[in-house]
């Protein structure tokens, strides 16, 4: 079964808002505080009918409630149906006799709900609760209650809900989320059903076995041998109660060692991994918080690779913050978290090959950005971020602006990523001695793109340091202070000779043809240390300019 | 696809041949439905199908007619009709809840208004579903909701079952229709006309009585096939048995498929009067289970012995019977065996055919007359 709509009333960080989903891998991308988390726990809640790994029953507190919610019932005048509900409502595919049309939008479809609402029968218990309306300051959660069907109207339990998620969330391994339980709960998914049996039927057997050792019998003949304490007999024995099965008496060893001494980012791994493997087959959702937590780059590689392999018949769900995920597990399979809601499955195939092959790109920047300005190589980069310093006294990131080196990927690929997110996308392009061919011409092939393009009309200028160059060439001393700026002192001796013109040409040539990058950079960084005012082209201080 | 309606007569091993079905069909990953309207009937078809595979596959799912109707028919769609859930429902034992004394209880018509009224399907208290009125409820949300129910229906199953199909009254048939209008589904019905002793509700809609019943299956275009053996009943007790709907034309003979007889009851076998000058002495002898109305029936005979009240016999099964019979039993064994054709309900009719089909190696009357009846033979010690 798979989940292919979710819709959220008043949980957490959503008010009310809808996400759909892919089938296959779902990558959910947000800032820190977006809601990656809280979707994911909404799947849990609808789905398992657990909260962070604990029975719903016990985890009804305001925590669960949207923050404005609770305003409005504070500020609004108390009465009972004022009273804020949740409503989590995951709208499903493959479970028939899931199938109805009681849902909040009266779709018939297969699907599940949890709603978690003041309780009616409290309403005594409520009237003296609002006696003095002022005096109330919390939404009075413990007259909540909550209820789980199916779309078929039809109570829903762990047994018949035919639906099942795993959460493998590296933080539940801390002992106060109940580790022992969250960690079984990840080997028991990865084994066969047999094997589940098996494991606790040798495991009552041992504990029996235990009790019937001579040493602990005659342990237990001298602990009150004159019954002084008991006229009954009494005994240290094993607990073999049937209720506690081997889940909370065996746990995983890693060569020998255990499971919570392992190393942090080896337990990421293979929870992860285990979680996939699901031997008996009974997990439809799998969801995954930052796979990349704790990982090296060569372990992350090898974690994806079997993400990529072992995800068949599973719908998965990973929140990350890591590039690297994103783009090799597909980035069409993006679900933004930024305010609104965002899917890129329509993103040009194309590039998504091409950031599979090449996943290093930064592309979660240009995503996640509010305002980007793309750039061609890492001089453009100091170079305009040192005009940003000059003019608001501080770094364009601050300000939540992205410069972006494309490098061999190239504008167009950054473009569609930034494309299904409408942010006001920037380029600085150099002309390359062709402001026709390629800034008009190119631009031609983006007409409906929402971008605006800097770059010199004037082919002399034909990229960063011409353009530099050009702007500072009104007379021989502008010109030799930039040099002095742009060149090592070595190099500035043999610029140092000549006329404005025979100057102009010499650091133009310096910076020009192949091989001239490490100058280049050189030459930026000089740039952006700097003190001296030197005069920046117009495209550039264009580029940086958000004094709208 | 097929719609079968099996004619089963008593002891045929109606539950054998659907557990065998279900289990072949469920054993090729089809998704199975098995109805009855009673407890105990769902009891033995999950023990029977335990019995034959070892446990229940998921597969196979058994419910009770009511259950059915409020989980599948019903919730689903209920809110072309009802905006709250309907919680449960509320089993009418006093008959009909909006009739009092044969006549309507004002305020309980099913349309106010042209609106749905809610007390006419649901208890004024919680909103439960009255079971009288729990088919009609479906068919309306079937029309209502433009058969999403059945569609929904259609998604889970590839076979249903309805066990004990004669319980089925009014309502419950056009339920039936609906349902055997899924292109894609094996439909069964399964039952015995004759052994209706109680419905699934009250009813003045058609179809009521066996021949109504009969003939609605057939317009539906279910094929009807006899199952008309005995695993139960040695051919004797069959053939008497036999006679009670004889008359009717409909039913083929039953045969016994009982072959042996085990040696400790080959001493009495069949079907016997026996006078109250020997009952005492027949008791002490044969311990039959002794079959009566009520429990004030012959309380003289009864006390220390196994005893049931003919309304509670059926699907059970003993290796002897002592029957004390009704004035009605008394006049057939005299010959009259047209004395149900005038009854109001088939009810007395189908009892006797109930009660003479629980042994399976003697059958006994209380009676001190010879019975007209070939088969029957007057016993003496």
């Amino acid at each position: 079964m798979t989940i292919k709509k979710l819709r959220l009333l008043n949980f957490k960080k959503f008010q009310d808002q809808t996400f759909e989903f892919n089938n296959d891998i779902n990558i959910v991308v947000g800032d820190n505080e977006s809601g990656k988390s809280s979707l994911l726990e909404a799947i849990e809640v609808v789905l398992n009918g657990c909260y962070r790994g604990k029975p719903l029953r016990s985890e009804l507190t305001t925590e669960l409630f949207n923050n404005d919610c609770i305003k409005a019932y504070l500020f609004g005048n108390k009465s009972q149906e004022t009273l804020p509900e949740i409503l989590v409502e995951a709208y499903l595919e493959g479970g028939p006799n899931l199938k109805g049309d009681n849902n909040s939008k009266k779709q018939d479809t297969e699907g599940l709900f949890v709603r978690i609402f003041f309780d009616p029968e409290l309403a005594d218990a409520y009237a003296s609760f609002i006696e003095n309306p002022d005096s109330v300051s919390t939404l009075p959660v413990e007259m909540y209650t909550f209820e789980w069907f199916s779309f078929a109207w039809n109570r829903v339990n762990q047994h018949n809900k035919g639906i099942n998620c795993l959460f493998v969330d590296a933080s539940r391994l801390h002992p106060t989320y109940g580790r022992t339980q969250y960690i079984n709960g990840i080997i028991s998914a990865a084994l066969e059903k047999n094997d589940r049996t098996t494991l606790n039927l040798n495991y009552r057997q041992l504990k029996a076995k235990f009790d019937e050792e001579d040493a602990v019998v005659a342990i237990n003949d001298n602990l009150d041998t004159a019954n002084e304490i008991t006229q009954k007999s009494l005994k240290v024995t094993a607990d073999i109660a049937s209720t506690t099965s081997w889940e909370s008496g065996l746990q995983l060893a890693v060569d020998d060692v255990s499971f919570n001494q392992i190393g942090k980012g080896e337990q990421n791994q293979i929870q992860i991994k285990l979680a996939l493997q699901n031997k008996a087959q009974d997990m439809d959702v799998i969801m995954v918080e930052e796979p990349e937590n704790h990982l090296s780059h060569i372990n992350l590689v090898q974690l994806i690779s079997s993400i990529e392999k072992k995800n068949q018949g599973k719908q998965i769900f990973l929140t990350t913050h890591s590039s690297y995920v994103l783009n090799k597990l597909s980035i069409d399979k993006l679900c933004l978290l930024a305010g609104s809601y965002t899917r890129f499955k329509e993103l040009d195939a194309k590039t998504v090959k091409t950031l599979k092959r090449f996943p290093g790109h930064d592309t979660l920047r240009v995503i996640l950005a509010q305002k980007v300005i793309l750039v061609e190589g890492p001089s453009d980069e100091l170079v305009l971020k040192k005009i940003y310093l000059d003019k608001y006294k501080c770094l364009p990131e601050e300000n939540g602006i992205d410069i972006i080196v494309v490098r061999g990927i190239g504008f167009k690929n950054y473009l569609n990523i930034a494309k299904p997110i409408k942010h006001p996308v920037r380029i600085v392009k150099d002309n390359d001695g062709d402001y026709q061919k390629n800034i008009t011409e190119w631009l031609e092939k983006y007409e409906d793109d929402t971008f605006s393009i800097f770059s010199p009309e004037d082919n002399s200028s034909y990229s960063l340091e011409p353009a530099l160059i050009e702007s500072n060439s009104d007379n021989v001393m502008k010109l030799d202070k930039l040099a002095a700026i742009m060149l090592s002192s070595q190099t500035y001796n043999k610029y140092n000779t000549g006329d404005l013109q025979a100057k102009n040409e010499f650091v133009k040539d310096w910076f020009k043809g192949e091989k001239t990058g490490g100058r280049k950079v050189d030459s930026a960084m000089r740039i952006f240390e700097n003190n001296e005012e030197i005069t920046f082209p117009d495209y550039l201080l264009e580029a940086v300019n958000f004094d709208d | 696809m097929i719609k079968r309606l099996i004619l089963a007569s008593a002891g045929a091993g109606k539950s054998e041949l659907i557990s065998k079905e279900a289990l072949e069909r469920a054993a090729d990953g089809e998704h199975i439905l098995i109805l009855t309207y009673t407890e105990s009937n769902q009891k033995e078809l999950f023990k029977k199908i335990c019995r034959l595979n070892g446990y229940k596959p998921t597969e196979i799912v058994i419910k009770g007619w009511f259950t059915f109707l409020l989980e599948d028919m019903i919730r689903p769609y209920q809110r072309c009709i009802f905006s709250n859930r309907i919680p449960g429902i509320n089993f009418n034992k006093a008959g009909d809840p909006n009739k009092r004394g044969g006549r309507n209880i004002p305020g309980t018509a099913e349309k106010i208004d042209g609106k749905y009224n809610s007390i006419h399907y649901l208890t004024k208290a919680s909103g439960k579903a009255h079971t009288s009125y729990l088919s009609k409820l479906s068919y309306r949300i079937y029309k209502e909701s433009k058969k999403n129910n059945i569609g929904r229906l259609s998604g889970i199953y590839d076979a249903v079952f309805i066990d004990e199909v004669q319980d089925l009254v009014g309502w419950d048939f056009d339920i039936i229709e609906a349902i055997s209008k899924i292109d894609d589904l094996a439909f069964t019905c399964v039952g015995d006309f004759r052994q209706t002793v109680y419905t699934t509700h009250p009813t003045t809609k058609t179809p009521k009585t066996n021949t109504e019943k009969r003939e609605r299956f057939e317009s539906i275009g279910f094929a009807t096939k006899p199952l008309n053996v005995s695993w139960r009943c040695i051919q004797p007790i069959c053939d008497f048995a036999h006679l009670v709907h004889a008359d009717e034309n409909l039913y083929p003979k039953t045969i016994s498929n009982v072959t042996q007889v085990p040696d400790v009851f080959a001493n009495h076998t069949g079907v016997f009067t026996v006078s109250e000058q020997h009952i005492s002495s027949y008791i002490q002898l044969f311990e039959p289970v002794i079959l009566r109305l009520d429990k004030g029936t012959r309380l003289d005979l009864c006390e220390d012995q196994k005893c049931y009240n003919f309304g509670v016999s059926k699907g059970l099964g003993f290796e002897r019977v002592l029957i004390i019979p009704t004035e009605n039993h008394r006049k057939f064994l005299r010959g009259e065996t047209g004395i149900f054709d005038d009854a109001k309900t088939d009810a007395p009719q189908n009892t006797l055919y109930v009660i003479s089909t629980r042994a399976h190696y003697s059958v006994a009357f209380l009676f001190d007359e010879d019975s007209a009846i070939d088969v029957v033979r007057t016993w003496q010690p």
